[in-house]
């Protein structure tokens, strides 16, 4: 059976005053269907815009699917046509955004924004959507829906409100549900609790869902398998385990390193990535982490961008040399570092 | 929702006390006074001046009158309303008395004839004028705003920028006479002169005059709401659900969008209403902004206080009328009651 998703080459353009930014480079990846990937990646690294290419509601101009394709249920979405596309969205994909206090409108009631897509997608009338509405608030959490439909979105609290997008979200059984950052705008606790009602609506409804994070810690609970992304590009690629347990890309180890652990021995010190991530214009064809990189290779690393090669079993990093979480840090600070 | 329209409603009376206090204020502060000398009119004699003064009441104290109020005392009146009563016997205060019993006094320069008599009798053409100018300028302006919005940077959006620019920037007069000159005189299609103003169809080319400017300001504020909506998260939200371009904008971005535009449409109905006094003179109109004008000239005491307050009164009634569109679109507004 093909993969539910399968994302190949794709290439993301965005023309502003500066130049061409090139925000996701040749990207591929896969996605079989039930199975949860993790995007990570820090703020500009291309994640979101990959999640939003997918859906296909880059604004253009100034955004430009440069190339690749987007290979859904055995169909390219990138040759679907406006309207086409629109019977996809909401319907067979789904999207869950970062920010649920400005996600949601605010002078529509909450049945209204849920009722909507029922109606578009699965024909449903009026009476029917709100019946179907209020069973989606009480699968998410929301007590006594029915009294909660009229409400408008300032009535709820964030955490509140991000279970009515995932309501809104999952309401016509989407075969891929993309949630890009669903928690980074919500206080801890609250955190804890969205992530758990994703699993576990993931789990009943047997939703692929690709998880777009900056937080290593949101993907080890939910993913099976991880992307890094770096620079517009996928930079280590593999099942949850190994890329804590054995991370083959320095990006990946030095993310790993500079996250705090509870179960750490005591005055181990976190070791922050230095430098900043690249500008996305003219970026020069060597590896993009290699400014960064303390096990930078001159000579090696400057050269060529160095392609997504097998390191394991289902495993794959964007890295000239095989390094390890063991593999000592060289002393001797590299030639560019100061530069 | 009755409670809000009470409160604003009780909140008018301070706001309209100030008003007539501020304009009474201003208008003693401007030299001269109704029955002042004209010296290319017949003069009137100090005799004269003083009964008319005395007639109209110009003779008492301008704010309080604590003579009269002594002497009351003195002749051993001690009822605490006739007191204070007698303390208030001044220009301002009688006024302001005769006003909320409904009575805005006599024009002191147009003989025989009371203030309210004459705005009520003009104003139907103010009205009607300033009604056609507004709907004019909604329903060209608010879609204009939004066309130019949704298609950011092209050859519509330039367009409109272009005419909202001279709409705002050519004055009144200047269009008013290019409309009668090519229009009237060239084209013949309006005409000029001998219009009955009772009918609808003079008011044509006038309104579209006075509502240009207020037309080309709502497009621009349209234009730049509806251009912040559009870069919403919750657009974003609609759009991802599937639904068609034409149901986002209507549903999703028009409601949130007009949330602004309607709190301008208020004060700008009142302008249009009360403000054409240009555009009434080009046309020969005869509104209230004429009389208005003159009053102020002519030292004409009450009849600028009667129209100051009726301004005002106009004014707070529109923002009360926008205050409560503003909840009928925002539910976040509707909540704080």
């Amino acid at each position: 059976m093909p993969p539910l998703l399968e994302v190949r080459n794709l290439k993301v353009q965005f023309k502003t005053q500066d130049g061409v930014v090139t925000a996701v480079n040749d990207v591929s990846f896969h996605l079989e269907r039930g199975e949860t990937l993790g995007i990570v990646g820090e703020s500009g690294s291309g994640k979101s815009v990959t999640s939003l290419t997918l859906m296909r509601l880059i604004p253009t101009p100034p955004g430009k699917i440069a190339g690749g394709s987007i290979v859904f249920d055995g169909e390219n979405l990138l040759d679907y046509s406006e309207e086409e596309m629109r019977h996809v969205r909401g319907n067979r994909i789904s999207m869950i955004f970062q920010d649920p206090m400005t996600s949601l409108n605010p002078v529509l009631t909450i049945g209204r924004q849920i009722t909507e897509s029922l109606e578009l997608h699965m024909k449903l009338t009026g009476a029917e959507a709100r019946k179907r509405a209020v069973e989606l608030l009480n699968m998410v959490g929301i007590p006594s829906g029915a009294r909660r439909l009229d409400d408008y979105p300032h009535q709820f609290s964030g955490g509140m409100r991000q279970r009515v997008m995932i309501a809104m979200g999952l309401s016509c059984n989407p075969e891929l549900l993309i949630a890009d950052e669903p928690t980074t705008a919500l206080d801890v606790t609250i955190q804890a609790q969205i992530l758990e009602l994703i699993n576990r609506l993931k789990n009943e409804t047997g939703t692929a869902v690709i998880i777009i994070t900056h937080d290593l810690g949101v993907v080890a609970g939910m993913a099976d398998r991880v992307a890094v992304m770096y620079a517009g590009r996928i930079v280590e690629e593999g099942p949850t385990g190994e890329i804590f347990s054995n991370p083959r890309m320095p990006y990946t180890i030095g993310l790993l390193r500079s996250i705090p652990r509870l179960d750490d021995a005591d005055g181990r010190t976190l070791t922050p990535i230095r430098g900043l991530p690249p500008d996305l214009i003219n970026l020069p064809a060597i590896c993009p982490f290699s400014p960064r990189c303390d096990y930078f290779v001159a000579g090696k690393c400057d050269q060529t961008v160095p392609p997504l090669r097998p390191v394991g079993a289902d495993h794959r990093a964007a890295c000239l040399f095989d390094i390890t979480l063991e593999t000592p840090v060289p002393t001797k600070e590299p030639a560019n570092a100061l530069a | 929702m009755l409670q809000f329209i009470i409160r604003r409603l009780l909140w008018a009376i301070p706001v309209l006390f100030f008003v007539a206090l501020v304009s009474f204020f201003l208008m003693h502060q401007a030299p001269g006074g109704p029955f002042d000398k004209d010296n290319n009119k017949k003069q009137v004699d100090g005799a004269t001046l003083a009964s008319l003064n005395r007639r109209f009441g110009l003779d008492k104290p301008q704010y309080i009158n604590p003579a009269a109020a002594s002497r009351l005392w003195a002749s051993g009146e001690r009822n605490p309303l006739t007191l204070g009563r007698a303390y208030l016997d001044s220009q301002f205060f009688n006024y302001v008395f005769n006003a909320m019993r409904g009575d805005l006094g006599p024009s002191y320069r147009q003989r025989g004839k009371n203030v309210q008599d004459i705005i009520f009798k003009q104003w139907p053409y103010s009205m009607r004028l300033g009604l056609l100018a507004m709907i004019f300028a909604v329903i060209t302006g608010i879609p204009l705003g939004v066309i130019a919005a949704l298609r950011q940077n092209s050859i519509v959006d330039y367009i409109s920028l272009f005419f909202a620019t001279i709409g705002v920037s050519v004055p009144t007069f200047v269009i008013g006479l290019l409309v009668i000159i090519f229009f009237g005189t060239t084209l013949k299609w309006i005409s000029i002169t001998n219009n009955d103003w009772n009918t609808w169809r003079p008011y044509l080319a006038p309104s579209l005059v006075l509502g240009l400017s207020t037309m080309s300001f709502i497009t621009r504020i349209t234009r730049s709401t509806v251009l912040e909506v559009k870069r919403q998260d919750y657009i974003r939200t609609a759009r991802a659900k599937g639904l068609s371009e034409r149901m986002v904008i209507v549903r999703h971005i028009l409601r949130n969008a007009m949330i602004p535009v309607v709190t301008v449409l208020g004060p700008a109905l009142v302008d249009l209403i009360t403000g054409a006094v240009i555009t009434e003179s080009i046309f020969s109109i005869p509104g209230v902004g004429k009389f208005f004008v003159d009053a102020i000239f002519q030292r004409d005491y009450s009849m600028i206080m009667g129209s100051t307050l009726i301004y005002a009164t106009l004014v707070v009634m529109a923002n009360i009328l926008v205050d409560l569109s503003y909840g009928l679109l925002d539910p976040r507004i509707r909540s704080q009651g």
